[in-house]
């Protein structure tokens, strides 16, 4: 053992007590090796004494991988999410409901696809103009040589309209103070800057530097003020709380159809929720619809004989509902949605798998295709109708 | 993908062999985040700047990797990208208009010792080879016991103390004289 190892693990504290004496003894008499643990005695407390330095700030980690656009979550945490959602799977009976899922994912995937292809209209440009999710992401990649140069030569940016409607991203720019006092040009604008606010919380954005608001008024320049980045951001919180949404159904019985209603009811097929958005990809809402279910049971009548009742009559059903949706770009939403509820003859869960496109902030559409089933009692047997159906209709959001 | 016991270089071959950059950047950050965190606090007096340097350096880094990436010295290249955010800070700071003090955010300073030793035992590992330098940062930075070193890295335990003592003699040697200096002021 040298007597770097001897004196490490002297500061250690895990010599064993012979060596120990035999190193006291050396320390006593030779200088250089008292000023070699002075050395490691110094360099292990300020390793130690400033141990809270290394803690890693979990905001941090969220803000930078939510900058660079990748989970944060690892393998493990991947492994757990898959894990369980294939428990989840097993435990709503996928046999028995596959095909009618199957068909779902399928119609929706369709649906998205002709979706995306019919708004190709629009041009390339449609998306290229106002796409602007995770500027940094998108931003000029930096080789490692460049790298230097980049930093110490930032070019001026100015924040342009078109980002204000990102919700998440919000730019701020540095702005050096000129030696006189000249209004600002667009030459003094040093660097642009992200904050990421979370629409959640009202926390204000972290402002490293500040920024003359007066002077960046007078120059002209369409920089936004503070006040104006969270006048937006409450309105984006505030904006999309509340929507009132309408929606047609085109709908297939799984059991043939073996009778029609005698009289439609006014609004057949047809429906409106009232939704408040809990956050971006969380809603509840509350419907009412108007259609029918064929229903096929049977039962013993009062002589004692064996009837089957067939009849499709019309229904006006509630029902509340949880929709989570992700945001793939600032237009397009894939959702899925449950709904439980009734009639007055029995209980209704539904399922749907579909797409939202957002035409404005306030105005929405909607497509989707779901699987409904209603449960209702006959003498005290159990029965069930169940039908699949393509939704569509528009939201408005106050 | 569990990269763990992947070295710094093995990394970059797995990069090399075309998987998922966000897998090696998720690793890098797991094992080289507490050291920048940390220099970045040594850097910048104030916590919350230190922070958005510390967010900046790792954004800079992942938008520099590629499959030519040179991985020779990562943590190297870390604290340089932090270094240049400081000066680049410092710089900016330095001409910056003052705004109405309820504006800013509030600087959260906490006191630390010697954060100037501690800034050039990082920058010093520059000088160690890979093999000694992320030993060192799992036994010093991350507390961790050569026995769990030695299982992380599929070696010895003995190997691992070692490995640890050299890395910590050669950063010591270099710090010789302002340690010198450390020692005979306290």
């Amino acid at each position: 053992m040298d007597k770097f190892e001897l004196l490490s693990d002297l500061a250690d504290g895990v010599l064993d007590s012979s060596q120990e004496q035999e190193l006291f003894a050396e320390l006593a008499i030779n200088e250089e090796l008292r000023g070699e643990f002075k050395q490691l005695l110094s360099f292990n407390s300020t390793i130690k004494s400033n141990r809270a330095l290394f803690d890693v700030n979990s905001g941090s980690t969220n803000a930078i991988f939510s900058a660079i656009g990748i989970p944060t979550a690892g393998v493990v945490s991947a492994t757990n999410i898959a894990t369980n959602s294939a428990t989840a799977v097993s435990v709503f009976n996928f046999a028995k409901y596959s095909q009618a899922i199957i068909s779902a994912g399928v119609a929706t995937l369709t649906t998205a696809a002709l979706f995306l292809l019919f708004l190709n209209f629009y041009g390339e440009d449609f998306f290229a103009g106002k796409s602007n999710v995770n500027n940094i992401g998108n931003s000029e990649i930096l080789t490692q040589n460049e790298y230097n140069n980049n930093v110490q030569n930032s070019s001026p940016v100015i924040s342009p309209s078109e980002n204000l409607s990102s919700s998440e991203k919000i730019k701020y720019i540095y702005i050096e103070k000129k030696a006189e006092d000249k209004p600002l040009t667009k030459n003094d604008l040093a660097e642009v800057q992200y904050i990421e606010i979370n629409p959640k919380s009202n926390d204000k954005p972290i402002i490293i530097d500040p920024i003359d608001l007066k002077k960046v008024q007078n120059s002209n320049l369409p920089v936004y003020e503070l006040d104006e980045f969270l006048a937006y951001h409450n309105q984006v919180s505030k904006k999309s709380f509340f929507e009132i949404e309408a929606r047609g159904f085109q709908n297939w019985h799984i059991e043939t159809e073996t009778i029609s209603p005698s009289k439609i009811a006014n609004f057949n097929n047809l429906g409106i929720s009232a939704i408040i958005n809990i956050d971006k990809s969380l809603s509840l809402g509350f419907e009412l619809r108007q259609e029918t279910f064929f229903q096929k049971f049977n039962g013993v009548d009062m002589l004692g004989q064996f009837n089957l009742y067939e009849q499709q009559p019309n229904f006006t059903t509630y029902g509340m509902m949880i929709r989570y949706g992700y945001n793939v770009s600032d237009y397009f939403k894939p959702i899925a949605q449950i709904s439980i509820g009734g009639a007055n003859v029995g209980f209704i869960g539904r399922f749907m798998g579909g797409l939202q496109y957002k035409f404005t902030d306030e105005l929405k559409f909607i497509i989707g295709l779901e699987y409904s089933n209603l449960f209702y009692n006959y003498q005290s047997q159990t029965f069930n109708s169940d039908k699949v159906g393509i939704n569509y209709g528009i939201s408005y959001s106050f | 993908m569990n990269l763990e016991k992947y070295t710094d270089k093995e990394l970059a071959d797995y990069l090399r062999n075309g998987n998922c950059k966000d897998d090696v950047f998720r690793e890098i950050y797991r094992r080289y985040s507490p050291m920048i965190a940390a220099y970045c606090r040594c850097l910048i007096y104030r916590r919350d700047v230190a922070e958005d340097i510390f967010q900046e350096t790792f954004i800079k880094f992942y938008q520099s990797i590629d499959k030519n990436f040179e991985f020779a010295n990562i943590p190297g290249f870390l604290t340089t990208i932090a270094k240049n955010l400081s000066f680049n800070y410092q710089r900016l700071k330095k001409n910056t208009v003052e705004i109405e003090e309820n504006t800013i955010s509030q600087d959260v300073n906490l006191q630390y010792d010697n954060k100037e030793l501690l800034e050039l035992i990082i920058t010093s590992l520059d000088l160690i080879d890979d093999d000694y330098r992320e030993i060192f940062i799992l036994r010093e930075f991350d507390g961790m016991n050569y026995s769990d070193i030695s299982e992380k890295l599929d070696i010895s335990v003995g190997n691992a103390k070692v490995r640890f003592l050299r890395a910590k003699q050669k950063i010591i040697s270099v710090l010789s004289p302002y340690l010198k200096d450390l020692s005979k002021n306290g």
